[in-house]
């Protein structure tokens, strides 16, 4: 067991040391901002973010009807924020809209460009969505990063 | 398609398309292309549509849907559907208004499908399941679309997601049986669904009634039931006939999605008030899957078991005869004539997301007929698209 214990360390050590100098190779792609309207104060846990994302409350925690939105299909920021928020591919997302949007029980989130997601978001309270974190500004508040 | 399905699709089409000033309208779609045979086809001469020349019709499919917003409240939805199956006849399998109440409350109203199994919502999109049709054994009611209204209720308690459904209906199908055209016609169809979901695991039970059910026979089996009754044997036929019976259908249905892991199970139950010609049945599956990148495999068992109650006979020699058949032997003839099975069904599969809403599926199933003692092997492949 101690065995084990150690070896894994040594192993996250190394994972954590090689992850850290691909960093700023990759931080541009890296980071995903969940953006909302800046009057829009809720505080949200990742398990919301999720909820919201895939159908499954209409609503902020704060009450306000909530409105996802996504950036298009081949996006990195749409893989990123699938696996990271959501932890699922893009094709186990596929098949789970198809099991709600052919029995008329679900609509995928509306899709959008990063620079129109923001100026959208920017002008409406209802709204949430998803941008690199380095185009975040004060036109949005930024409610959790992945 | 008939000159009536054109009419129907178009009138929909116009009708959403004139008054939708309301808002966009959506299209979506889904097709599957499939095709297998049975390669060893001596025992098991046909199987789930399929013989043992290669065959596409079966698991093809192509549908579009067609989804209106009609006011802030009110949303229609057309889905037209033609399967290989059906000829490519365009069939419009669901076409109601959503009347959206609140955040949890939807009421829909027009040609819906009756929730009877874990997959009876997008039963036709092969896309949604990781094989390349739901298990034959277990799903082996075919007529399931009702007219009629449902409501759909969705709240969450904690970390737990949970759907209600109740429908209400009239469920009118037909179908050929011994090259006659069979019309069944069931009132007050209803039934409710209940699905607990947690992240990674869900649970699902169903139950459904349907309290005047009259199952159309072909004129054989109506010549052998008036035979019977008129050499002398009325409870005979009186019992093998299903006029206004209740039946019932219930289901129970997990399913585990954990990382890379895929668990579904589900068990369900037909059960007529009274014996008959189709009795009371069980059928079950499960299936275990592995993700591996773009790859899942999955190995999936089935098993249906159909166990008459033949009471019914008790009360008659051994050495009763239908005079009006010429003398054939009343409890031979009637046993032959209930439905008995036993079959089971093991099969392998892969399904390769070769692009995110497209994928392509091979499968190997071994089938068993226990009491008949037969066995067959089925080879089949699909694409299957959403868009």
């Amino acid at each position: 067991m101690r065995d084990i214990t150690f070896f894994r360390t040594g192993f996250f050590l190394k994972v954590t040391l090689s992850v850290l100098l691909l960093i700023p190779a990759y931080s541009a792609f890296a980071e995903i901002a969940v953006i909302v309207h800046p009057s829009n104060g809720t505080a949200m846990e990742k398990g919301v973010i999720a909820k919201i994302f895939l159908g499954k409350t209409k609503k902020f925690p704060g009450g306000g009807t909530a409105v996802p939105m996504n950036q298009p299909e081949a996006s990195a920021e749409r893989a990123a924020f699938n696996k990271q928020a959501l932890n699922k591919t893009s094709a186990q997302l596929k098949a789970y809209w198809s099991k709600l949007v052919f029995t008329g029980k679900g609509t995928p989130p509306r899709e959008v460009d990063s620079g129109e997601m923001k100026s959208l978001i920017s002008a409406n309270p209802n709204l949430i969505g998803y941008i690199d974190a380095a185009q975040a500004d004060d036109s949005v508040r930024v409610i959790h990063k992945y | 398609m008939t000159a009536r399905h054109t009419k129907t699709i178009l009138l929909l089409s116009l009708l959403f398309t004139a008054i939708s000033s309301y808002g966009e309208i959506t299209y979506n779609g889904f097709l599957s292309v499939g095709g297998g045979q049975l390669i060893d086809d001596d025992e098991i001469t046909s199987y789930a549509g399929f013989d043992g020349k290669w065959k596409s019709d079966p698991d093809t499919v192509f549908a579009l849907q067609i989804s209106a917003p009609l006011s802030d409240k009110l949303k229609g939805t057309a889905q037209f559907i033609a399967k290989g199956s059906d000829s490519y006849n365009v069939e419009a399998e669901w076409a109601y208004v959503t009347y959206n109440i609140s955040d949890q409350w939807d009421v829909r109203a027009g040609r819906l499908r009756a929730p009877l199994f874990s997959y009876s919502d997008f039963l036709d999109v092969g896309y949604a399941y990781p094989f390349i049709r739901p298990p034959t054994e277990v799903y082996r009611i075919l007529f399931t679309t009702i007219t009629g209204v449902d409501t759909l209720y969705n709240t969450s308690f904690g970390n737990w997601d949970a759907n209600f459904q109740f429908y209400y209906g009239r469920l009118d199908a037909s179908t050929f049986l011994a090259g006659e055209e069979l019309f069944f016609d069931l009132a007050d169809f209803t039934g409710v669904n209940a699905v607990f979901t947690y992240d990674w695991l869900s649970f699902r039970a169903t139950y459904n009634l349907a309290p005047k059910l009259t199952i159309p026979l072909p004129a054989a089996a109506r010549g052998l039931l008036d035979a019977i009754a008129g050499s002398g044997f009325p409870t005979v036929a009186e019992a093998l006939d299903v006029v206004d019976e209740t039946g019932a259908f219930y289901g129970v249905a997990m399913n585990i999605d954990l990382h890379d892991w895929l668990l579904s199970v589900e068990y369900t139950e037909v059960d007529f008030e009274d014996q008959s010609l189709f009795s009371d049945d069980e059928a079950w599956y499960f299936l275990v899957g592995k993700r591996m990148g773009d790859f899942t495999y999955h190995i999936t068992y089935e098993y249906r078991k159909q166990t008459p109650d033949l009471g019914f006979l008790d009360g008659f020699a051994d050495d009763s005869v239908i005079a009006l058949l010429g003398g054939l032997p009343l409890k031979p003839t009637v046993l032959a004539s209930v439905r008995q099975a036993e079959n089971n069904v093991l099969t392998f599969g892969v399904r390769y997301d070769f692009t995110p809403g497209a994928s392509l599926k091979v499968e190997f199933a071994d089938i068993e007929f226990e009491n008949l003692n037969q066995d067959g092997t089925l080879i089949s492949f699909s694409v299957d698209v959403v868009f």
